[in-house]
């Protein structure tokens, strides 16, 4: 039979438990807070990436109009099963919280789609909110945006709340996550 | 990061992917590894089973609950596959009550089924770590390591990956210890948490963003401490001070 010493028993796991402490005592002055970080990155936390682009009616879009307001921003393209699916239902969105200060803007994949489908695709659906042709695909890269549909929410700070990779998003979801957006 | 895997006109999302592989290869890996303490191991495969599909079904009725009227007019969204409209605590909850109920009607004692289900614990620790390093989340803090990611707009610990190393360092043990023939009941399951939040307390010093209290103080660490602490109890008062025994007569 094994014998257990009780005295022995204790000493271990106190010390376990104490250098525990003395380890989140010290990790506390590492400790940084996401909000405090002014790095702009395509991810949830930080601050949206600025860009401008030319929409498919000829203006020019500025991520800094969108300032203190809700943005969503959508990538997606013509040939995209998912990105067409939801389309639809982010039109219905922008109708229903027009009397608010929502932006909504759909950047167009365009270095990988075809001019005439996506013209054709805005007309069909009766799109009213901007649609940003990324003609280089640089906007692409530079939000990370590696599958097809890809939408980013961002705050009235200008920080990146949700990103969601593939879709289609349902309208309830969006629903929510719009309000989310008001609320802050 | 690799948040997608194109396999010609498929996208598949490798964080939920590898969620899934998780569970799958867990689930398999706790009943081949219960077979030898356990005569009813197959009850292990429903009740994970079980409990992930109520979790599932659950997190989706909680998400409607809570946003009702999200839902006005397009009520066919509660079928969507769409992983978002998930209300995770709720799905959690659901599962919990799930599996309580499940177990309550086993009449095997719930120190045995801890210990057949921590391999499956093991395997899906490793799976999140993968899924936090495929979807860019849970990222390490700045660094000069050579060993550093560039990750959003700075070179990072790989902390997920120093993660998915203690995840399969703490599996291999846990399998060692199965393969064992003396051990108190629940000295698996507790020895598992035990080291698990070992590796974490440790290692999130290094992840950057987390809940903090004022102060300064991370609320991840607390927890994994708190788990640190309950273990320990388990095993120096209840589990250590028994005369190591032949358990399969107990248990079978």
């Amino acid at each position: 039979m094994k014998s257990y010493n009780n005295r022995r028993g204790l000493t271990f796991p106190i010390i376990i438990l104490v250098l525990g402490l003395v380890w989140i005592w010290s990790s506390r002055l590492t400790a940084l807070q996401p909000e405090d970080s002014p790095i702009e990155a395509p991810q949830s936390g930080f601050n949206l990436p600025q860009f401008k682009l030319i929409t498919a009616s000829g203006e020019t879009f500025d991520t800094s109009f969108a300032t203190g307001k809700p943005l969503i921003i959508n990538f997606w393209a013509s040939w995209c099963p998912p990105c067409r699916a939801e389309m639809p239902d982010f039109q219905k969105a922008f109708q229903e919280f027009t009397e608010t200060d929502l932006v909504i803007a759909a950047v167009n994949a365009t270095n990988q789609d075809s001019m005439t489908d996506v013209l054709a695709f805005i007309d069909s659906n009766q799109l009213s909110f901007p649609i940003l042709l990324d003609q280089t695909g640089s906007l692409t890269r530079t939000y990370n945006v590696y599958s097809l549909p890809t939408t980013f929410f961002i705050d009235r700070d200008g920080r990146i709340t949700k990103v969601l990779v593939g879709g289609p998003i349902p309208l309830a979801l969006l629903r929510v996550e719009i309000n989310n957006l008001l609320q802050d | 990061m690799l948040p997608v895997i194109n396999l010609g006109p498929l996208s598949l999302p490798l964080p939920e992917f590898s969620l899934l592989i998780g569970f799958v290869a867990g689930s398999a890996l706790a009943e081949r590894n219960s077979k030898r303490i356990w005569k009813d191991s197959a009850f292990l495969e429903k009740l994970l089973w079980t409990s992930l599909l109520a979790g599932l079904i659950g997190a989706r009725i909680s998400f409607f609950v809570r946003n009702p009227s999200a839902f006005s007019g397009n009520y066919l969204s509660l079928i969507s596959i769409n992983p978002n409209l998930l209300d995770l605590p709720g799905g959690y909850l659901i599962a919990a009550v799930a599996s309580i109920y499940l177990i309550s009607r086993s009449e095997t004692p719930l120190l045995i089924i801890l210990d057949c289900l921590t391999p499956f614990l093991g395997l899906m620790a490793g799976a999140v770590h993968i899924s936090h390093f495929a979807s860019g989340t849970g990222f390490g803090s700045p660094t000069e390591l050579p060993w550093g990611i560039f990750l959003w707009g700075e070179v990072r610990h790989p902390v997920q990956l120093y993660y998915l190393l203690g995840s399969i360092l703490v599996l291999v043990l846990v399998l060692f210890l199965l393969s064992k023939d003396t051990y108190a009941q629940g000295f698996i399951f507790f020895r598992f948490s035990l080291l698990t939040g070992l590796y974490l307390l440790f290692l999130s010093r290094f992840q950057e963003n987390g809940i903090v209290f004022p102060g300064g103080f991370r609320v991840d660490q607390i927890f994994y401490w708190l788990c640190i602490l309950i273990s320990l109890t388990f095993l120096n008062y209840y589990l250590l001070p028994k005369e190591l025994e032949n358990s399969h007569d107990d248990r079978r």
